[in-house]
């Protein structure tokens, strides 16, 4: 059976999450609620990940990489441009002073811990995204919006849900 | 204590269905108004960009005839020579490396407003952190400007980066200026990138509501695709904090690298061990009174009156204050280890500086930098505009001053009294080049103001809706806006 759009908007955080509880609980054939479905908020709203259920986090691994992988880059960049140039005079001083190559080295590891913690969101987040079907400009604004797919079947079942928690709107797919 | 809590339907469009009988405005109004709804924040802040008042562009047109006089006298100093600056052998930094220290410091308060203060959580920097963020990006890049103009010879700043030259000489890595080079360069990229990051979710919203013209696609292009998807928040939140925790470290570590350009010399008055820390609260102290002059510009240039409202001023106020008595604290410590100390050198310095010729301005910015904020301890001037005002401006006054008076008394008095050069003073070049930088800065906060969202929407709406569902579960007889900050 095909599937299908459906978009709810919603005036208020609580009445959205408990349309996704309710959705969660009733469990339809071929609806799965952490695939098919996706909220749309205009400000980050942590209560949804109670009733959304726990969903990983990864973007804390990029930095980490990033840090280590630059900076020992500049480590070993600092160093070897020393290790080979002997006609500068150190005067008694180490060729490689690694105290000294560690300033530059820490400014690396903060380099490539930044660009790789926005390289992580993009990649965790899924950007640059395209416009996913049924998008409004009002789930940016000042409505919380709660867009699942479905098939053809379920999607009266899941509107009468969403009816009975007071959303606002809907808009649906036009069917094929 | 009996709590008891009112209807508990929040509302998101009609904020006056969520209040009870008596409204949360008989308390004073906070960091924000409950009544604002999240439709309103965004007409405001949309509609600012588009018509802001007309001293706007006045204040452009000024701006610009600043830049046209620091870029008159830089083109007369790079076709005549850095001798036209009036520099000497021994003086050899003078203006230039002041504003250059000074531009630094400036950029610090973004960081500390925008990031410390998001990792303690503190609400009412929500108001101000994005143009305090925009502060940081652009005046580090006018603080860079100083490093080419002081060179002199433009064509060799390669010199400084960590590339060898034609000659295949490597730069010398255990110098402090090319640290300066890694650390404010890996400073600005990141507070560019943090800066960058933290509008996106704005920039999609103006992406939706401006709906033609270059402004259209440049949001288009900025915001990512971006939808304010549970995924999109959820790494959101996760990649935003830890851009905070690297850029308090870089801010902490840039001002203490800046500072070793001083404190890494043999040259009395430099070689002290108290700079990194006098440094860095130094800089957040002279970059929050330069908060407060843009908040009051902004707040009336682009109407921005209901969020950048008189208890967020407060609020800056009295951290600027609280910055002013450490950074007063320390300067003292500084003065008191040279003072009490061995290094018969660093003292004739210190005495020199504080009755010799460069007595005057010397004891000018004590004055400033250490006396003036106390205006600040009194509450019935913490939100009086034109005495903030005008207060900031003095501050900043002040620590150009003492950045000022770290370097030419310094260096004109040193070890050796053939190096002695008391009578050196700036040609009108420096000053215009130093001029011609706060048109340079004014003018980019200016434009990213016209073009960007200069407060930042989202975080408006979650102060707005936190303080909405504090007033709806405020127990009875006690003030709505009481709580948490």
């Amino acid at each position: 059976m095909s599937k299908r759009h459906l978009l709810a908007l919603f005036d208020s955080f609580d009445e959205a999450g408990e349309a996704i509880l309710e959705l969660r609980k009733a469990k339809f054939k071929g609806f799965n609620t952490d695939h098919d479905m996706i909220i749309k908020s205009p400000i980050e709203h942590p209560e949804f990940e109670r009733v959304l259920g726990p969903k990983p986090v990864h973007v804390q691994w990029f930095p980490l990489f990033g840090s280590l992988v630059f900076s020992t880059f500049l480590f070993i960049l600092v160093s070897g441009a020393q290790a080979n140039f002997f006609e500068q005079l150190k005067g008694g001083k180490p060729i490689v002073p690694i105290p000294i190559n560690l300033v530059p080295t820490y400014a690396l590891f903060m380099i490539g811990g930044v660009f790789f913690t926005v390289l992580g969101l993009f990649v965790c987040a899924g950007l640059p995204a395209r416009r996913v079907p049924l998008y409004t400009s009002r789930v940016l604004d000042d409505q919380i919006g709660v867009l699942v797919k479905a098939d053809e079947a379920t999607l009266p079942a899941i509107k009468a849900i969403f009816t009975k928690h007071k959303a606002v709107e809907f808009q649906e797919e036009v069917g094929k | 204590m009996t709590i008891k809590i009112k209807d508990d339907k929040p509302f998101l469009r009609d904020t006056s269905k969520m209040l009870w009988d008596g409204e949360p405005a008989a308390a004073e109004v906070r960091d924000i108004s409950p009544h604002v709804s999240f439709a309103q924040i965004t007409s405001d802040v949309v509609n600012s960009l588009e018509n802001p008042r007309p001293i706007y562009w006045w204040a452009i047109a000024i701006c610009v005839f600043m830049i046209g006089v620091g870029v008159a006298c830089e083109f007369y100093q790079y076709r005549t020579g850095l001798g036209v600056s009036n520099k000497s052998n021994t003086n050899v930094w003078g203006v230039y490396i002041a504003s250059f220290v000074f531009w630094v410091g400036v950029s610090h308060a973004g960081t500390l407003l925008s990031a410390l203060l998001h990792l303690t959580h503190s609400d009412w920097r929500k108001s101000v952190f994005r143009y305090a963020e925009a502060m940081t990006t652009f005046a580090l890049m006018t603080a860079g400007l100083f490093v080419l103009v002081h060179l002199g010879r433009l064509w060799q700043v390669y010199y400084v980066m960590p590339y060898p030259n034609e000659r295949g000489v490597w730069s010398n890595f255990q110098s402090p200026l090319v640290w300066d080079m890694f650390v404010i360069g890996a400073y600005l990229t990141c507070s560019s990138i943090f800066l960058y990051t933290g509008m996106i979710p704005d920039l999609a919203v103006f992406r939706d509501n401006i709906h033609d013209g270059w402004r259209k696609k440049l949001y288009t292009f900025l915001a990512m695709g971006w939808q304010g998807t549970d995924r999109h928040w959820r790494n959101f939140r996760v990649a935003y904090l830890t851009l905070s925790v690297y850029l308090i470290i870089l801010a902490v570590s840039g001002h203490s690298v800046v500072s070793s350009d001083f404190a890494m010399s043999q040259q009395p008055g430099f070689h002290i061990t108290s700079f990194p820390p006098y440094f860095v609260v130094g800089a957040l102290y002279s970059g929050n009174a330069a908060l407060i002059t843009v908040f009051i510009i902004l707040r009336f240039m682009f109407r921005y009156e209901q969020y950048l409202n008189m208890d967020v001023l407060r609020k800056l106020v009295r951290l600027t204050f609280a910055l002013a008595m450490i950074w007063t604290y320390l300067h003292l410590i500084e003065m008191a280890t040279v003072w009490y100390g061995h290094d018969t050198a660093a003292r004739d310095q210190l005495y020199f500086k504080a009755t010799g010729a460069y007595a005057g301005w010397w004891w000018l910015f004590n004055f400033l930098a250490i006396v003036c904020p106390w205006v600040m301890a009194f509450r019935r001037w913490q939100t009086n505009l034109p005495v903030q005002m005008v207060l900031s401006l003095l501050l900043n006054v002040g620590m150009w001053l003492e950045r000022w008076m770290i370097i030419a008394p310094t260096l004109g008095h040193s070890h050796y009294p053939w190096t002695f050069d008391f009578d050196q003073w700036p040609s009108f070049v420096q000053w215009g080049i130093l001029f011609g930088s706060f048109g340079w800065f004014s003018l980019l906060i200016l434009i990213f103001c016209k073009v960007f969202p200069a407060v930042s929407m989202y975080e408006l709406k979650e102060l707005a809706y936190a303080r909405k569902m504090e007033a709806h579960h405020a127990p009875v007889g006690e003030p709505a806006t009481k709580g948490a900050h």
